[in-house]
């Protein structure tokens, strides 16, 4: 299902889950990107924990995170006690309707405080649509997409961002934005993307010009208008 | 961790800490929360209801394993499997059937003999007769229901055994041997299956001290994979026509019953086909390469199934069942990182090769 966002015209604050900014860092340009968002964008503390105990192969993620505080284009926030009711509600019971504690305290958050929930996880998100109905959710292609975003990076640097998301971080992309993020980084990259070839394989290529098309099926065929 | 310890931990006083315990006060979110980072865990791995606590820790303490920093990795990684699987397979519904061997407890006497008697009863049981075993990883999961777990380990720890009545056997080998040397460890533990059930081990791969069960799953290991008289015919089979014991002879011989060539000079030293000090006399000698095995085998080497692909380190088995579980959406991107152990982009990578497996092939349609 996809998510209730209404991001490109969001004033407030945006939680990332820990999924986001795995794929931010991965881009290569993370601050440009948090730059040019006119979002304060703020991370779960349970977020931040998770990010520090990643033992990643690629990137150090909550090395990478804390530089972007450092900067002031990421805070880190707590939960209050509202907050942390919803949390206590997503984090106990039954598998099909909890998250992990990342997860739980991003929705928990962004609902406290009035914010927009930036989260990739298909189940997260499903919960929130079901459950928080009055919550809006974004995914990171979401924000890669955005406006602000697309009109202050170069094209072709937003494109190695995206395409740096899905190889190095196998960022998920839904269907919904397949086209769009093939037309960007092409698809020989995006051939080289494992986390892409589902879209590959669903999403057609662009039609050639019709005048080719005419002389290839007459080609194919044999058939020759020539006297 | 200590009471106090556990009390700065949650940001609480000792006395907080002591009345939460005695149950005069609840827990608040945030404390719980802390106290799951302060043990490398989440609220959520806590409080989840399909959570499986298999605390076979205790267990290996109680048997004296502890005294070493290998043994405690090696089974902190068997019980974090188990705990995944488990919970994996209750959460698609999946059953498990167990069909162990009969237990044969030890005997006062010989352990070495009741050793091969079981061994040979154990092999008749199962219909396997006297040919050799090609895969007895598989033999284990699928004919006696065992939990088999293939990964790296210490090199110097060949493998672990474990039961519990909640999860079964479980079986944890080291990816780092090559499959032949695994398959004398896997028997082996199958031993402690047979003799020990109810207690736990750890195999190592060194010359230290053997107590009676460890010369018991010895025994059943060598008999069970080489059957004396299977043994005895190949090698009159191969050396027909030689005064002498030749490379080549051990290469067949290891390779028609999956042992390593070590393994298969001892056996027939131990039948006495060949004088006592072969093997020894083949070190000293230049040893047997893999080379000289790929040559005479013309490359047909053992395959190996079941080591985990790529960095992730999962059992495929596992992988598969985290693969469903994720497509069916049962579990969120955060909790199966952390039940499986990976980060984030790892598990990423795990689901992408499980999709790409099971990706329709347009050259093999299926007709229905």
């Amino acid at each position: 299902m996809p998510p209730r966002h209404s991001l490109y015209s969001f004033a407030g604050t945006v939680v990332a889950d820990t999924s986001v900014v795995i794929n931010l860092n991965a881009t290569g340009c993370s601050e440009a990107v948090l730059a040019a968002l006119p979002n304060q964008v703020v991370v779960a503390e349970q977020v931040v924990c998770e990010l520090q105990d990643q033992r990643s192969t690629q990137h150090d993620d909550g090395e990478m995170l804390s530089e972007l505080v450092a900067l002031e284009l990421v805070k880190v926030t707590g939960l209050g006690r509202n907050g942390y009711q919803v949390f206590s509600e997503l984090v106990s019971g039954a598998a099909a309707t909890t998250l992990d504690d990342g997860e739980a305290a991003t929705i928990a958050a962004a609902l406290e405080q009035g914010g927009l929930a930036l989260i990739d996880e298909r189940k997260a998100l499903r919960i929130c649509a079901a459950q928080f109905r009055e919550l809006h959710a974004a995914t990171t292609v979401d924000l890669l997409r955005h406006p602000q975003i697309q009109e202050t990076l170069p094209r072709e640097q937003l494109a190695d961002a995206v395409f740096n998301a899905a190889y190095r971080a196998r960022m998920r992309v839904q269907h919904q934005h397949g086209e769009w993020v093939l037309e960007l980084i092409g698809r020989e990259r995006a051939a080289t993307c494992a986390s892409l070839s589902r879209i590959l394989r669903t999403t057609r290529p662009p039609r050639p010009p019709l005048g080719n098309e005419v002389h290839e099926e007459r080609v194919h065929h044999g058939f020759d208008s020539r006297p | 961790m200590t009471q106090a310890q556990a009390a700065t931990a949650i940001r609480v006083a000792r006395t907080t800490l002591l009345a939460i315990e005695k149950g005069q006060r609840r827990w608040q979110p945030a404390e719980l929360q802390r106290l799951a980072v302060a043990y490398g865990t989440s609220a959520n791995e806590l409080l989840r209801r399909e959570s499986v606590y298999v605390d076979l820790a205790p267990r290996f303490r109680q048997d004296g394993w502890y005294a070493e920093a290998e043994a405690e990795e090696a089974a902190r990684i068997l019980v974090g499997l188990v705990r995944a699987e488990v919970e994996l397979e209750n959460l698609l519904g999946v059953q498990r059937p167990r069909n162990y061997p009969a237990e044969r407890p030890l005997l006062l006497g010989d352990a070495r003999i009741q050793a091969e008697s079981d061994a040979l009863e154990l092999r008749q049981r199962i219909g396997l007769g006297m040919a050799p075993v090609r895969n007895i990883e598989n033999l284990l999961e699928l004919e006696f229901g065992v939990r088999v777990y293939v990964c790296p380990l210490p090199s110097r720890v060949s493998g672990l055994f474990a039961y519990d009545t909640e999860v079964g056997a479980c079986v944890l080998l080291n990816a780092r041997h090559p499959v032949t040397r695994r398959a004398l460890t896997a028997v082996h533990e199958l031993g402690h299956l047979v003799s020990i059930r109810h207690a736990t081990s750890i195999h190592y791969r060194d010359d230290r001290p053997k107590s009676r069960e460890e010369s018991y799953a010895d025994a059943f290991a060598r008999t069970f994979l080489m059957p004396p008289r299977t043994v005895i015919e190949k090698f009159r089979e191969y050396t027909s026509g030689f005064s002498t014991l030749t490379r080549r002879h051990v290469i067949l011989l290891s390779d028609t019953f999956c042992v390593s060539r070590e393994a298969m000079v001892r056996r027939i030293e131990e039948l006495k086909l060949v004088p006592a000090g072969a093997w020894d006399w083949f070190q000293a000698n230049g040893g047997i390469s893999d080379k000289q095995a790929a040559e005479v085998l013309e490359g047909a080497a053992p395959v190996d199934v079941n080591t985990p692909r790529s960095g992730h380190q999962i059992p495929s088995r596992i992988a598969a069942l985290a693969a469903e579980v994720d497509r069916q959406e049962l579990l969120s991107e955060g909790q199966l990182a952390r039940l499986l152990g990976l980060n984030r982009v790892a598990l990423r990578q795990l689901l992408d090769e499980e999709a790409a497996e099971g990706e329709p092939s347009a050259a093999t349609p299926l007709s229905l």
